[in-house]
């Protein structure tokens, strides 16, 4: 009885998901200096701004920090001669699984942020339904692309 | 049909009379606006219907230009006005081909045929032949079908339907009268009477207003019930005139069905490239045992939006099984399904309250003395809860798939292990104290994916069901 899939994605991902998130907090930075900002030009009390350092700090050091972590820490997929299964998500812990005669197409993508960190993620799409793996290595990327079209002999008449 | 062949010329009246609908609002104002009463420009006022003559040559040039015939192993298509465009569509490609009649083709006796090839997700390309001679459009059907033991039009010579099915008046009356169409009206009225805002001047509303306060309530009441009947008797006869003269019948290999009483649909789909039925009760029909049936198809639904076709648009849900024992075997309604566990229950009802939270603002208006009246939302609520707990239902019988949820509609969804296209099981924070999970599957409708999902089933059921689905 096989309970989880067993491979994990690159460990970079990790970084790569930190950069996202730094990403996303950079808005809640600003607001917070335009807070202090206006706390010092107008009477609005002081403390208002603290309170709003202080928020930014705990939704930063989620989407930076722990998030992530268990993002990366959920993630497991596994490539079987007849089926995918994926396992991933937060709060929501998700296990699909996709059986090879009905993948339609594997692509493996790529953007900048990825391709600085040498990784790729893998999308695999159905007839009805897509889903993905974020961040491999280019080369596990590759080689995971091309096992799954050779063992995808979709039949014509069998969607 | 070996050489190319124009359409019936009906097609030139049609092309001009979809061209003259597009230009309407337009052609109104100006006619209505006009160029300026000054001016005394006579070429503008006879402008518009220079335009119309164009728009009615432009439809015959359209006409002239537009070929189609078969060539090989591909039926051609070409046309375009300014810009030549040729379309060829292989014969193994065609999934489907249905004809249409609107109320001018009967006059002439024409058919609209429809196209349709079976693309990847998303649907395939096709083509329509806006009006051909019926007796061509069998002869071209039957030509495309060569070789091929798939769909065709219906009247070919020599084979007999294996069974058919036809509405009975009685249930065609039950469908109309009961048929939600009323909720899709309003809104309608609604937009209507947003659009003519602009045309009506602004003391109206102070007129009607006046108008009205000179009845008691119980002439506004009258009148806002003669309103809503006018509604639902609008649908109603909307309903008759769509599925008046439902026939569907069964080949060896395919599902042909007509219906319409003024416009004639016929719409074929293989059984092949059936995915699944969903059985479809309203809250005005599971009362009277009466619900609906769709089927899922892998593209070549036919027109009925490409979505999913009505295999049969009412039906007394204890003779549904007698009639797919003939139509679609496998696809039988179960004996009984799994309920969920009791420990659900709280679940269901806890998410049946969320609503309720957008009336928390509205307790600081309200005063103390009437907040016992925020017991009636309340309780509605909470039996919606338990009645969608109540109707959350699954099965998995061999390879045959069920699962049943409400959201206002009880939905049934009927589908085999090899028509689903993946299977999740999710399990959030909450669930996990309870030992829940929610189980979600997807399948292939009419060129694009439909998801289907069940929340709160007990965790192992779910895992069980995840091995089910691994190959075996």
């Amino acid at each position: 009885m096989r309970d989880e899939p067993s491979q994990q994605i690159a460990p970079r991902a990790l970084t790569v998901w930190r950069i996202y998130g730094a990403l996303n907090s950079l808005f809640l930075v600003i607001l917070t200096i335009v807070s202090f900002v206006i706390a010092f030009l107008t009477p609005i009390p002081l403390w208002i701004s603290f309170v709003i350092l202080l928020i930014a700090i705990i939704i930063i050091y989620l989407l930076v920090y722990l998030l992530p972590k268990i993002r990366y820490r959920v993630w497991r997929y596994e490539v079987r001669e007849f089926e995918i299964e994926l396992k991933y998500g937060l709060f929501i812990i998700r296990k699909v699984l996709i059986p090879m005669v009905r993948v339609q197409h594997v692509d493996t993508k790529q953007g900048p942020i990825l391709r600085h960190f040498d990784l790729s993620s893998v999308t695999i799409s159905t007839a009805a339904t897509v889903h993905e793996i974020p961040a491999l290595d280019n080369e596990t990327a590759d080689q995971v692309r091309d096992y799954i079209s050779k063992m995808a002999r979709v039949t014509e008449e069998d969607v | 049909m070996f050489e190319p062949t124009r359409l019936h010329p009906l097609a030139a009246g049609l092309s001009f009379l979809k061209m003259l609908k597009e230009w309407l609002v337009p052609l109104v104002i100006f006619f209505f606006v006009g160029p300026g009463n000054e001016g005394g420009l006579v070429w503008m006022r006879i402008a518009p219907f220079l335009f119309i003559l164009l728009l009615g040559i432009y439809g015959i040039i359209h006409w002239l230009r537009f070929t189609y015939h078969v060539e090989g192993e591909e039926l051609k298509i070409e046309y375009g006005v300014f810009v030549r465009k040729k379309r060829y569509i292989p014969k193994k490609r065609i999934q489907s081909i249905d004809y249409t009649q609107g109320i001018f083709h009967r006059f002439f006796n024409v058919v609209k045929v429809s196209i349709e090839t079976a693309g990847g997700a998303g649907g395939g390309a096709e083509a329509s032949l806006a009006a051909i001679r019926k007796s061509d459009a069998d002869e071209l059907a039957s030509i495309l079908r060569e070789d091929k033991e798939t769909e065709q039009g219906e009247s070919e010579k020599g084979e007999e339907p294996i069974y058919t099915y036809s509405l009975p008046l009685k249930d065609l009356v039950i469908a109309a009268s009961t048929s939600g169409g009323l909720g899709v009206l309003l809104p309608l009225a609604g937009t209507f009477g947003s659009q003519f805002d602009t045309f009506i001047p602004e003391d109206f509303y102070v007129l009607a207003f006046n108008w009205l306060s000179g009845f008691s309530w119980v002439i506004i009441a009258a009148m806002a019930f003669i309103s809503v009947f006018i509604a639902w008797f609008i649908s109603f006869i909307g309903v008759i005139f769509k599925y008046a003269n439902f026939r569907l019948k069964r080949y060896e290999d395919r599902i042909v069905i007509t219906r319409g009483l003024l416009e004639k649909r016929e719409l074929t789909f293989p059984l092949q490239r059936v995915q699944g039925l969903r059985v479809v009760e309203n809250i005005l029909r599971q009362p009277f045992g009466y619900g609906t049936v769709h089927v899922e198809s892998a593209g070549g639904a036919g027109p009925e939006l490409g979505v999913s076709a009505m295999l049969f648009p009412i039906i007394k849900k204890s003779r549904l099984n007698e009639e797919l024992k003939h139509i679609l075997p496998g696809y039988e309604l179960p004996e009984d399904m799994h309920a969920l566990p009791k420990r659900s229950l709280r679940r269901y009802i806890l998410r049946a309250l969320l609503p309720g939270l957008l009336l928390i603002p509205t307790f600081w208006l309200v005063p103390s003395s009437f907040w016992f009246l925020y017991l009636v939302p309340i309780i509605v609520l909470i039996f919606w809860g338990v009645i969608r707990f109540k109707d959350s239902k699954w099965l998995i019988e061999g390879k045959s798939f069920f699962m049943q949820d409400r959201f206002i509609s009880r939905t049934l969804l009927i589908t085999e292990k090899r028509r689903m296209q993946d299977f999740e099981v999710q399990q959030s924070i909450f669930q996990r104290r309870y030992d829940l999970v929610t189980m979600k599957t997807a399948i292939l409708s009419g060129g694009v994916g439909r998801t289907y999902e069940l929340k709160d089933i007990d965790r192992n059921a779910g895992k069980d069901n995840f091995h089910w689905f691994i190959r075996s």
